[in-house]
């Protein structure tokens, strides 16, 4: 029997080297395709093959990607911090910028007065919605005094009612109890500006044969002692004749928007009466 | 607390003017200072509380553009009255506050309005004006219970560590 045995097991390794040598020499010819039997073979495996690696590469994604969660939530605080970190750095060069528009602005404006000034921020305003008045970070010390005028970039603020050593209160030209002497740029007629809202001023004492129409531009007269002659004031926007009224009801917008208020230019320019008063005190 | 209230006060009557310029709400006055006022005469009495009209007042009439001592005559004038309405209402209850920081709110309006023609300053008044000021007097009546309860319960959070921290010393 193990003689059988042994006879058999060389004629298995006789058959498989056989088959082998049929296999080599089939290929021996430079056939590059897969003979029909290679094909069987490959049809049956290869779903397997791409089953196993389907599932490797599953396996090894989810192996990766949980180890990329892990850091996920740091680094996304991180990135969140930075984000953070670059819109204040942004929002600063902003304001920077809007800031130096202004004062470049202002500056422009500084130019064409002939009087010295003293730029001011404006630090407060109002709190009783009844007046209109800011208070700024210049006082006596800076030189400020009584009744010097205010500017802007666009034009005429109001006029300094209060100072102490290092602040001041501005009454605006809106409030109702402001009065500024003003001129048509156009046409030399008078009158005065007061103040009826925020967005809105009168335009009194204009006589009914004054020569005023729809977008004249108002400009101080330099008459009422306070403000320099020539500084813009407003635009005019209504004018009515009222009949049996002996002046014209006039409408101003001025040029200051007054709810954007905040860096300002004190003209040093003293007004008799407040200096004298100061010499007899 | 009577310090904190009057520093509270303070810093609401600075950032007032700021804060309503950003929400254009000028004329439409939730007035912290008037809800002050009543706690102070509720649980200070009448002194305490009329000197903090009188600051208050004060305060306002120094950055305020208008005339100096118009509001802290207005103020002492609503102090007047709210002293004698606490005669006739509880100011200890919920109802008997907001019908009294109403009425003060709405006697503000009244007498500015008063003041303002006695002293003759042109202000116009329209009925947006008389709107403004029963909604300013409706919110801060409203708001009165709510602010009475805060400042109670920041007064026990005050005693009790005054208390605890004279009991640690001892």
């Amino acid at each position: 029997m193990p003689k059988l045995k042994r006879f058999t097991t060389v004629w298995i390794w006789i058959i498989f080297i056989f088959l082998t040598l049929l296999l080599l020499s089939s290929n021996l010819g430079g056939k590059g395709s897969w003979n029909p039997a290679e094909q069987i073979i490959i049809e049956v495996t290869a779903p397997f093959q791409k089953l196993i690696k389907g599932t490797i590469n599953i396996i090894e994604d989810i192996w990766l990607k949980y180890f990329d969660l892990v850091n996920v939530h740091d680094e996304n605080a991180r990135l969140m911090r930075e984000i953070e970190a670059l819109r204040i750095e942004n929002s600063r060069y902003q304001e920077t910028l809007a800031t130096q528009e202004r004062l470049q602005k202002l500056l422009q404006f500084k130019e064409t007065i002939n009087w010295p000034v003293v730029a001011a921020q404006v630090i407060g305003r109002d709190p009783t919605g009844w007046f209109q008045s800011v208070i700024i970070d210049k006082g006596k010390n800076s030189g400020l005094k009584v009744n010097m005028p205010v500017v802007n970039a666009d034009g005429v603020v109001g006029r300094l009612v209060s100072v102490s050593p290092h602040y001041s209160k501005v009454l605006l030209i809106i409030d109702q109890n402001s009065a500024v002497d003003c001129i048509i740029q156009r046409s030399r007629d008078e009158g005065i500006v007061k103040g009826l809202s925020e967005k809105l001023c009168e335009l009194d004492y204009m006589l009914k044969t004054s020569d005023v129409v729809v977008g004249d531009k108002v400009v101080t007269s330099g008459l009422g002692r306070v403000y320099p002659k020539g500084l813009p004031v407003g635009e005019v926007l209504e004018v009515v004749n009222i009949p049996g009224e002996l002046f014209k009801d006039i409408k101003v917008r001025p040029m200051v928007d007054f709810s954007k208020l905040e860096e300002l230019l004190v003209i040093l320019k003293e007004d008799p009466l407040v200096s004298q008063q100061e010499e007899k005190d | 607390m009577y310090l904190l209230l009057w520093f509270a006060s303070l810093f609401f009557v600075l950032i007032k003017g700021n804060l309503f310029n950003h929400v254009r709400l000028s004329l439409f006055d939730v007035d912290l200072v008037i809800i002050i006022m009543t706690y102070l005469l509720v649980f200070y009495g009448e002194t305490g509380s009329g000197i903090f009209a009188l600051s208050q007042g004060l305060l306002v009439d120094v950055f305020s553009g208008g005339l100096l001592g118009l509001f802290t005559l207005l103020y002492l004038s609503v102090f007047l009255c709210m002293n004698l309405g606490s005669r006739f209402l509880d100011l200890r209850s919920a109802r008997g506050q907001i019908i009294i920081i109403s009425l003060a709110v709405l006697l503000k309006g009244i007498l500015l309005f008063t003041f303002l023609n006695i002293f003759s300053l042109e202000i116009h008044i329209s009925y947006i004006v008389l709107w403004a000021f029963a909604a300013s007097a409706a919110c801060s009546g409203l708001l009165g219970p709510f602010v009475f309860y805060l400042l109670n319960q920041l007064k026990y959070f005050l005693i009790k560590d005054l208390r605890e921290a004279s009991e640690s010393q001892i």
